[in-house]
């Protein structure tokens, strides 16, 4: 029903020729996405975003990275983040790694491993074929080793809510929206999980507490799934809107027209009705 | 993908070509689910000599060397369906002696998919994130195991048809369901019934070099292969497949 809508939608704005214009740029936007993952998985942040993420000077300025933890916004913030805050955490690994090995050239990266995925796209054009907007499953496995042997290893299961704009003829990602909407420890069963878990037990306790987003909150929670609201489902629109964005203007806690959303008491509710 | 010089009807064309490629992979992916691997090598496999298989322990080169890795997988698959068969008469008596893979099943689930078509259409790169499980047998019995990789693939144009030309697949984690992908991996007790299974392993890579390690907590960050870019033609591109200067690294 909603595809039919959807071709009812296209067919009465574009002509067949439009039609199929806007249906290769959604594949260019498709790339991009794959492109980032493909970057992320090797470790290879800055070009990543060098490639993928927004560069025109006011596109970078109104960018923004949604976090489970809060929205870095800005490049800059998001570089921070996203690069070089990432970097430094790699590089405390690998000096613990130094130091329980030191006749060993131990390496950035060391014991770690990503393999995130994109899948299962849904993407809409702006009419006005300036802006895109899309969500994909971003699940797959993360995993951090540590010196002792040991390592935390995760099956993930996330989304996120990407808003593309284009630059030069080129689609960017100018507002990235991830969450998670359950993450399991490797080896373990996945009843075995908390049934709400709380920041401190997800396996980025660290970023929730340090992480230092420009907007601190949570965006979302994993046992109520997509039921809180975010990321939003895309749809077809005219043009860019920042209340349907997965920018901060666009979260369902932080939209001047929708009620404050307040996490802590959706929380205490839940546990309150006895689940 | 789409380099905007193209006329609208080129794009087609280019488009059209591109989904014969990503269905070439969802097609081999199925055959692989469904236990065809007697035919993957002839069905979807160039007949260029310079056909090569990449796994994590080394390569595998040229069309005889490809097609017996392939081989050895639907040999194992053949003894694995006798010993069910003979173990489980009942069970198993009213399938048809051409059902195969029986109980067990390998899900090679492709995404993040990322495909370049050469200007001159003559070849093309694509990549793959792939999470996985497998249902199979060993010579302990059944097992069950979660798997993530990626595939990285040239394609090249035979008779206006597409075929897989070079392939990478590169096992990051590969694990016994319920377990860590940590630990060491504990010795199996075979059971007789099963014991045939131990000798059905593909053979050893024509060029063993390790492309790719299996986590461990203690290994460097892999190099995957890099993610296809535009080209024009095969020349001025990175190839995937088997490199004797990368390999002597």
């Amino acid at each position: 029903m909603i595809n039919k809508k959807v071709k009812w939608y296209e067919r009465q704005l574009f002509t067949p020729e439009e039609q199929f214009d806007r249906m290769m740029e959604v594949e260019r936007c498709k790339e991009v996405i794959s492109r980032k993952i493909y970057y992320y998985n090797m470790d290879q942040r800055a070009e990543g975003c060098r490639r993928c993420w927004v560069s025109f000077s006011k596109n970078r300025n109104t960018a923004s990275f949604g976090s489970p933890w809060g929205f870095y916004v800005g490049m800059d913030a998001i570089e921070d983040y996203y690069i070089h805050r990432h970097l430094e955490n790699r590089k405390a690994v690998q000096a613990e790694y130094q130091q329980a090995y030191p006749n060993e050239n131990c390496t950035l990266g060391q014991g770690a491993s990503i393999l995130r995925t994109a899948s299962t796209p849904v993407i809409y054009l702006a009419e006005d074929g300036e802006t895109a907007q899309g969500m994909w499953f971003i699940s797959g496995e993360e995993t951090l080793g540590h010196a002792d042997g040991s390592a935390d290893g995760y099956h993930i299961f996330g989304r996120a809510g990407v808003d593309l704009i284009k630059e030069n003829d080129d689609w960017k990602i100018w507002h990235w929206a991830e969450v998670y909407d359950m993450v399991c420890l490797a080896g373990e069963k996945v009843s075995s999980q908390p049934l709400y878990p709380r920041p401190e037990q997800t396996p980025f306790r660290q970023e929730f507490e340090a992480g230092n987003p420009t907007i601190k909150m949570i965006t979302h929670f994993p046992s109520t799934h997509s039921a809180d609201g975010w990321p939003s489902f895309p749809c077809a629109h005219a043009s860019y809107g920042p209340d349907n964005s997965y920018a901060p203007e666009g979260h369902p806690g932080l939209r001047d027209d929708c009620m404050d959303v307040n996490w802590e008491a959706r929380m205490a509710s839940y546990e309150a009705w006895g689940y | 993908m789409f380099v905007n010089s193209h006329s609208r009807e080129q794009t087609l064309n280019r488009w059209e070509e591109l989904r014969e490629i990503k269905n070439l992979i969802g097609r081999f992916s199925m055959d692989l689910f469904h236990k065809n691997e007697d035919s993957i090598f002839r069905e979807y496999w160039s007949c260029s000599d310079q056909v090569c298989l990449g796994v994590n322990n080394g390569w595998y080169l040229g069309a005889e060397s490809v097609a017996s890795h392939f081989q050895s997988l639907a040999d194992r698959t053949a003894c694995a369906d006798l010993i069910i068969r003979t173990r489980f008469p009942s069970l198993t008596e009213h399938l048809s002696p051409q059902e195969k893979g029986l109980g067990s099943m390998d899900v090679y689930s492709l995404s993040t998919d990322l495909v370049t078509i050469a200007e001159d259409e003559q070849t093309a790169k694509g990549m793959w994130t792939c999470a996985g499980q497998k249902v199979e047998y060993s010579a302990a019995g059944p097992y069950g195991q979660w798997f993530f990789g990626i595939f990285a693939v040239d394609f090249i144009n035979e008779n206006n048809s597409w075929k897989i030309w070079h392939m990478q697949y590169l096992e990051e984690i590969k694990t016994p369901q319920g377990k860590t992908w940590w630990e060491e991996a504990q010795t199996e007790v075979s059971i007789p019934d099963f014991a045939p299974l131990k000798s059905k392993v593909p053979p050893s890579p024509d060029v063993e070099v390790c492309l790719c390690e299996y986590y461990g907590s203690k290994r460097p960050f892999p190099k995957y292969p890099l993610p296809p870019e535009q080209y024009s033609t095969f020349s001025e591109t990175f190839s995937y497949g088997f490199s004797q200067e990368v390999t002597a690294k």
